[in-house]
């Protein structure tokens, strides 16, 4: 998980600076979804099912049917 | 009953026999706003004189047989909604005098059907949900004025419950016609995504954003529905699919269907209130002939964090220029803004590549099954000054919005009816998903639910508290 010095230095990479209070709420928001990201981060996923946006728009065309 | 306080299918019908004239209703709604609104600060623009006139046009079309279908109804358009000529400020102190110069789709529709918009409503800055409002004031719940709206369709959830308007647009990113329904114990509907155009609408996250009704009652969410859905060439991600009946769907019959419950991540942090009043309105459904049985889907907090990660990125992309002066902007957007830039590209991507996960299994889950059924909120509304006073206020909206944000990454539709008042005297819901482009099951659910309660014809004594 980034620190502190880890964001500041990610949103100077963009022009951003924000107050210390911004970066520690940042912080926490992210660290609250980690596990959930990591685990994300396993699932495996096919090169050519699903490319998108088109494979999802196309399930909610087709009226949610594969 | 005063007109302030009827539906939309009650003032046609009292037209339609020449009972009242849609310039009762627009002056009962004016009368409405004038009384209350000081408590609540749902109105950002009033357009009375124009919604006047428009209402004398439409009492000629009553007379000589022209009328349309939402003719002479009075409506709300969230602030982010553009109109021709009138501010569309975004809730933001940078677009505090900005006037489009073309309607958004949705504006021209509901115009073109006949309704008077009366009045553009409060939202949080950029859409992005809170308490606070700096450049507009808060805006408060009629059932109790020191609650929340929810948000960020603030001003169209207190307008639609407390009789300032019949009908109102909000849009819904990760729940934000769904929470203020709920909050405010009216009816939301997020239709699939893509069947109502966004042209003109404000975004937030392209892949998560949609528009839609919000009413007093289902049966009004059909109408409002058929009027605004159908596919807009200035929206290329709008559906082509043909716009059904969804007023005739209303009657479809619901005894012997079957609604999934998904428990798991939509109950595990239920407010108990919620959860009783939940397990009432899923036992009038059984009441109806709705077969209940329960469905799984253990991969939920998956979709969550990966709706997060693209909103998150996607926000952030979309108001880039507005970021360099994040602490000029509102907590919640300037939380969410600043919540962007760790967002690595390739969790971006994965959170779009992983979506169509999500759908497939969703549509296993409801293999089987006519609809979901989740609570249309995992609290009643919290207290303003709770939510202003938490630091980390999006953490705050990442927990509100745990049975809502996971349908605008589907795209699936997702249905709020009131449930009654919860055991704090607030309002709580039901949420009814359907399958993509199947509104019209979950409208008859919705209908039915209705016909046997009637939570949704209570009204707040607005303004309480004040």
């Amino acid at each position: 998980m980034s620190d502190p010095d880890n964001f500041r230095w990610m949103a100077a990479e963009q022009g951003l600076t924000f107050t210390l209070e911004r970066y520690a709420a940042a912080l926490t928001l992210h660290a609250g979804m980690r596990d959930a990201l990591l685990r994300l981060r396993q699932v495996p996923l096919s090169f050519l099912d699903p490319t998108e946006p088109d494979s999802a728009l196309v399930w909610l065309e087709n009226g949610g049917r594969s | 009953m005063s007109l302030a306080d009827a539906t939309a299918a009650e003032l046609l019908a009292a037209f339609a026999a020449r009972t009242a004239s849609p310039v009762d209703a627009v002056q009962a709604c004016l009368d409405r706003i004038a009384e209350v609104d000081t408590h609540l600060n749902a109105v950002l623009v009033l357009l009375a004189e124009p919604a006047l006139a428009a209402a004398r046009q439409s009492e000629k079309r009553w007379t000589d047989g022209t009328a349309r279908p939402l003719e002479g109804v009075p409506f709300g358009l969230k602030d982010i909604v553009a109109t021709a000529g009138i501010t569309t400020t975004g809730g933001s102190a940078l677009f505090k005098d900005a006037v489009p110069g073309t309607d958004a789709a949705l504006t021209g529709r509901l115009t073109g059907a006949g309704g008077i918009l009366l009045a553009k409503l409060h939202t949080f800055e950029f859409a992005c949900g809170g308490a606070e409002n700096r450049t507009f004031g808060r805006c408060h719940n009629p059932w109790d004025v020191d609650r929340t709206t929810g948000g960020s369709s603030s001003g169209s959830g207190a307008a639609v419950a407390a009789g300032e308007v019949p009908l109102a647009i909000g849009t819904d990113t990760g729940g934000s016609i769904r929470l203020p329904a709920a909050y405010c114990g009216i009816t939301g509907l997020k239709a699939t995504y893509g069947r109502v155009p966004r042209h003109g609408v404000m975004g937030l996250s392209w892949t998560l954003d949609h528009a839609g009704p919000m009413t007093r009652s289902v049966a009004d969410a059909a109408r409002m529905l058929g009027v605004i859905a159908g596919r807009d060439d200035r929206d290329p991600t709008s559906s082509r699919r043909a716009v059904p009946d969804y007023v005739a769907a209303l009657a479809q019959p619901v005894a012997g269907m079957t609604v999934g419950r998904a428990r798991g991540w939509f109950e595990a942090v239920l407010q108990p209130e919620v959860l009783t009043s939940y397990e009432a309105a899923l036992a009038d459904l059984a009441g109806a002939g709705v077969r209940v049985v329960d469905v799984e889907l253990p991969d939920v907090d998956l979709w969550d964090v990966a709706a997060w990660t693209v909103m998150y990125a996607e926000a952030l992309s979309y108001h880039q220029h507005h970021v360099y002066d994040v602490e000029n902007r509102d907590a919640m957007g300037a939380g969410l803004l600043a919540g962007g830039p760790y967002v690595q590209t390739v969790d971006y991507l994965r959170g779009l590549r992983y979506r169509r996960i999500a759908q497939g299994q969703l549509e296993a889950a409801m293999a089987g099954v006519d609809a979901l059924v989740t609570p249309g909120a995992v609290s009643t509304a919290p207290a303003l000054d709770d939510i202003a006073t938490t630091g980390d206020s999006a953490s705050w909206l990442i927990s509100a919005t745990r049975t809502s944000i996971p349908f605008n990454y589907t795209g699936n539709p997702g249905l709020c009816v009131p449930t009654g008042l919860a055991a704090d005297g607030m309002p709580a819901s039901l949420q009814f998903v359907g399958r993509p482009h199947d509104e019209s099951t979950i409208l008859a659910l919705g209908q039915a639910y209705q016909t046997v309660t009637d939570h949704h014809l209570a009204r707040p004594a607005v303004p309480a508290g004040a």
